[in-house]
């Protein structure tokens, strides 16, 4: 008779038997509180409780009644506390109640970081996007992406209405509780590619669409194991940095791209004497020079200058004597007000919202007082006060990309960028500040991205700085191409922009254009 | 209900030949309730056993047994209180034994009973023994006596918290005796008994009040301190705040029960508030208790595992629950006391969970509400300090396992394992049942 009931319950009508005895059991439980509970025919007479005794019943009552509430806050809405749907991922042993992290997907659906085996994240670009990715560890916290869509990878919803719908979810079904994946505007490709293309120099890239403000790699070296924060790479110079949007470096000539906007803007545009012995402003005692009057003087040479130019050729050629020239004549209002335009002292918030959010730190120009004029002189050059990150520069690249608009960069693909645009300059402006560019790349310092069928504007950039040799730039965009392209490379204390970062670029722009993120007009035609 | 069905104050009704319609009625829906209850808690068993004979080949008919144990005692139960629907408060007894019976299932689940005779075992039968043997000893009027054996009972307590201090050996970071035997259990329904006496003498000397807050006279409050300070004294002794702050609870719920002010539990919160302030401050073990339950999340595998897991089980749970038998309540450290709720959780899911909540608030209720008799100032006190240890310790280890308070270390009334605690829990709610009972 035991026997029999075994192999029953080994056999296949088990699960069915076992359904059969966890329902009668629930609902015999129901049935028999219910009968405890429902006043029946009371029988015992009873007299008028005293007014401490019902104070106490009261009491007592009103605490199994709070009881049932703390209770509810863990069983029913424990999805919505994002502790302990942590706490669950991690340290939950119940196969049926896995919740499984969500996967940060890239804009092809490419995979940045998934749940593998035994809930072990898995990072496939390692490295590469180690800093805009970030990490989730148990003892160093999160970081980048994981912690800015936290919310929505460990499966909290983020509205009440689909909080809602997913209580309803509970209530009909026991789907476990998934997180949702996350899709960001980043090319798992391109990132891998600009990372490398660094090859380990300190220095960062920022590449983005300037129409919509996708951003398509965000790479930063020396970089360091996501899987592994705790460890710190040997001999990296700050390799938990994110340089690409952390990062605050004098822009040097990068700047001149923005000055040369604002002043074709308001049309201030004159042919200025640029003389080898530079330019200096009464009171001063050093005059501000081109770099070719200190390279021939290292070569024992003299320089001539450029002689009378005005402000395409100063762009080209990218001469400082020009541009401090250009700053005297430049309204400290209007300055400040075209920074303010540039969105330059803004921290751009890339992905999520509230204190998680994935941000670039705000760059830094000062805003000038009335009697600070000469200070814009050190300014229209790019050096002086004046702190920008890398994507401060992709971003006043994307205004003359775009027709003179800002859009504001985001790593967000839901996010609709129409109300975030907005107008700096004129589109004609635009247009003329991208002639200068694209000439300074065919016949200026950016040379060496010149590619064939790409129309490449760019300015390159060589940023004094107090830690050693110049900073590299080199900030362009390809107008030839559906979309435009922006991409914008720093090397840390590399020297010449037109050295180091150009050819970065470069590199940068022919894999976008190889693997289809920007296809050529020829082509789309 | 008659009026002459009532008027048989001193012999209990059913004792005589009359058999009346309102007392068969009584009788009637009483069995039928037991038999609902009985049948829940034995497919619950069932679902266990037949879940259980699926992957654990030791399974043999013998771990039926107390199931079969559980069914003979609900069975003398009913037999001998068939006939007491007109005088006594029946429903306590159902209640409680509905959940012992649940506490059963959930402790068969968790893998108690596997022994050849263990001491949970066995502990069933003791309490039902117990509270039945003082239901009958103690009805009818006789729980009067109980006031003149209180100083008894009040040596009995202090001696059984003494012999825990003197023969007891540490078994997670408590006291116990041999076979983790905890004799303090006892001393709660002795000391409800013990102050219930006290009061019922010194009741009207307590009384006194100021703005609603009760000043007692000094008088009274020595000869209460000079009462209460040894009890507090070895129960900090032996380490037990729980125990400390669970009878400070029945002193408080007893006051206010027999002065009808409720402004002692104004007095006693404030109390508890500045004692869990002393100890926050303090660097040990109440402050370690206090942070784990302020942010569990700032430890999470360390001080704040057990309330984690504890919520993670609830979360598996959801509101139908993993089904008895199929969820994986051992991840909760030590569930078969303290975290049994935990377990409760998750398999039984949030409805249930809210129907047991709702009975251990019935049975709080109705000790508190009760009859209300003449001459009962004793009864009263009893009554309340009685209902105040049952729920009081229901609410401690409750709101510890939702955090809505700090760990205490109290086990639930009749759900969590353990012998002694079960017998003495029986024998309070048979006491609170005979002293409830209509007939004094």
């Amino acid at each position: 008779m035991f026997e029999t009931l075994r192999e029953w319950m080994a056999g296949p009508m088990a699960g069915k038997t076992m359904l059969f005895l966890r329902g009668s059991f629930f609902i015999c439980f129901a049935v028999a509180s219910a009968l405890l509970l429902l006043p029946g025919r009371d029988t015992l007479r009873r007299g008028a409780a005293g007014s401490g005794r019902r104070l106490l019943a009261l009491v007592s009552a009103l605490g199994f009644l709070a009881i049932a509430g703390f209770q509810m806050r863990w069983q029913i809405f424990g999805a919505t506390n994002p502790d302990l749907m942590r706490f669950v991922r991690r340290h939950n042993a119940r196969p049926g109640v896995d919740v499984r992290r969500g996967s940060i997907l890239d804009r092809n659906g490419s995979v940045l970081a998934i749940d593998g085996e035994g809930g072990v994240r898995r990072q496939p670009l390692g490295a590469a996007a180690a800093h805009v990715v970030g990490y989730i560890d148990p003892m160093a916290g999160f970081a980048g992406l994981e912690k800015a869509a936290d919310a929505a990878l460990s499966g909290v919803a983020t509205s009440p209405m689909a909080e809602l719908g997913r209580m309803g979810k509970g209530i009909v079904s026991t789907k476990p509780v998934e997180g949702g994946d996350v899709r960001v505007t980043l090319d798992a490709r391109l990132q891998r590619f600009a990372y490398g293309a660094l090859e380990g120099r300190r220095g960062a890239v920022v590449a983005l669409n300037p129409d919509t403000g996708e951003i398509y790699a965000l790479a930063s070296a020396p970089s360091f194991d996501p899987l592994h924060p705790n460890e710190r790479p040997a001999g990296a110079d700050a390799p938990f940095l994110n340089r690409a949007l952390q990062g605050r470096y004098p822009p040097g000539s990068t700047f001149k791209v923005a000055m040369a906007l604002m002043a074709a803007d308001m049309r201030i545009a004159p042919v200025l004497d640029c003389p080898a012995s530079g330019y200096r402003a009464e009171g001063e005692s050093r005059p501000i020079r081109d770099s070719e009057y200190y390279i021939y003087k290292r070569e024992g040479r003299q320089w001539r200058g450029f002689g009378k130019i005005g402000l395409h050729d100063a762009l080209v050629h990218s001469s400082n004597v020009y541009f401090a020239q250009l700053a005297r004549r430049i309204p400290v209002d209007s300055f400040n007000g075209y920074v303010s335009l540039f969105g330059i002292n803004e921290g751009q918030t890339l992905f999520g919202d509230g204190k998680a959010a994935l941000r670039a730190s705000p760059g830094s120009v000062p805003v000038l007082g009335a009697r600070e004029a000469k200070a814009m002189m050190q300014l229209a050059i790019g050096q002086g006060r004046m702190m920008v990150s890398p994507l401060n520069v992709a971003m006043w690249t994307a205004v003359a990309a775009n027709g003179g608009v800002s859009v504001a960069p985001t790593l967000d693909p839901s996010l609709p960028q129409i109300g975030s645009r907005h107008r700096v300059v004129s589109r004609t402006t635009a247009g003329n500040v991208a002639v200068m560019m694209r000439d300074a790349v065919k016949s200026g310092t950016g040379r060496g991205a010149d590619i064939p069928g790409l129309e490449v504007c760019g300015k390159t950039g060589t940023a004094q700085n107090p830690r050693g040799a110049d900073h590299a730039w080199f900030t362009c965009f390809s107008s030839a191409t559906e979309p435009r392209l922006v991409v914008t490379v720093l090397v840390e204390n590399a020297g010449y922009g037109s050295r180091s970062a150009v050819p970065i670029a470069r590199k940068i722009l022919e894999e976008a254009v190889r693997i289809g993120l920007a296809r050529t007009k020829e082509v789309a035609k | 209900m008659s009026r002459a069905a009532r008027k048989s104050p001193s012999a209990p009704a059913g004792r005589g030949t009359g058999f009346s319609a309102v007392e068969a009625a009584g009788a009637g829906a009483f069995a039928a309730r037991m038999l609902v209850s009985w049948l829940a808690v034995a497919l619950g068993y069932c679902a266990v056993f037949a879940g259980r004979l699926a992957w654990d080949a030791t399974t043999a008919p013998r771990d039926l047994a107390p199931l079969g144990i559980y069914t003979a005692c609900v069975a003398a139960e009913m037999l001998l209180l068939r006939r007491r629907a007109l005088d006594t408060d029946l429903r306590i007894f159902e209640i409680v034994t509905f959940l012992v019976g649940v506490g059963m299932d959930v402790q068969f689940r968790m893998g108690a009973f596997s022994g050849a005779m263990s001491g949970a075992k066995l502990a069933l039968p003791g309490g039902f023994a117990a509270m039945l043997a003082s239901y009958a000893l103690f009805c009818g009027g006789r729980w009067r006596h109980l006031e003149r054996l209180s100083p008894l009972c009040y040596l009995l307590s202090l001696a059984a918290m003494a012999s825990l201090l003197v023969f007891g050996r540490r078994f997670r970071g408590g006291l116990y005796l041999p076979g983790n035997v905890n004799p303090t259990e006892i001393a709660k329904p002795l000391l409800a008994v013990t102050l219930a006496a006290f009061l019922a003498r010194h009741g009207d000397g307590m009384r006194r009040a100021f703005l609603g807050l009760p000043f007692p006279k000094p008088r009274s409050l020595a000869w209460l301190a000079a009462l209460w300070l040894p009890v507090m004294a070895l129960a900090m002794a032996v380490r037990d705040l729980g125990l400390a702050l669970l009878l400070c609870m029945t002193l408080a719920a007893t006051l206010a029960a027999s002065t009808r002010r409720g402004g002692w539990l104004l007095w006693f919160a404030g109390g508890i508030c500045a004692a869990g302030w002393i100890g926050w401050r303090l660097p040990g073990h109440v402050h370690a208790r206090l942070a784990a339950w302020i942010d569990p999340f700032a430890d999470p595998t360390g001080s704040g595992w057990q309330l984690l897991q504890s919520f993670s089980a609830m979360f598996a749970g959801g509101i139908w629950g993993a089904g008895i038998g199929a969820g994986l309540p051992v991840e909760v450290p030590i569930v078969a006391t303290d975290f049994i709720y935990a377990a409760l959780a998750e398999e039984l899911g949030a409805v249930l969970c809210i129907l047991v909540l709702a009975l251990y608030a019935a049975l709080a209720v109705r000790g508190f509400m009760g009859a209300d008799r003449p001459g009962g100032k004793f009864g009263q006190a009893l009554a309340a300090g009685l209902s105040a240890v049952l729920a009081s310790q229901a609410l401690l280890n409750l709101a510890g396992v939702v955090k809505a308070l700090p760990l205490t270390g109290v086990v639930l009334p009749f759900l969590s394992q353990g012998g002694s605690g079960l017998v003495s829990m029986m024998l309070a709610a048979g006491l609170l049942a005979a002293v409830e009972s209509d007939n004094g």
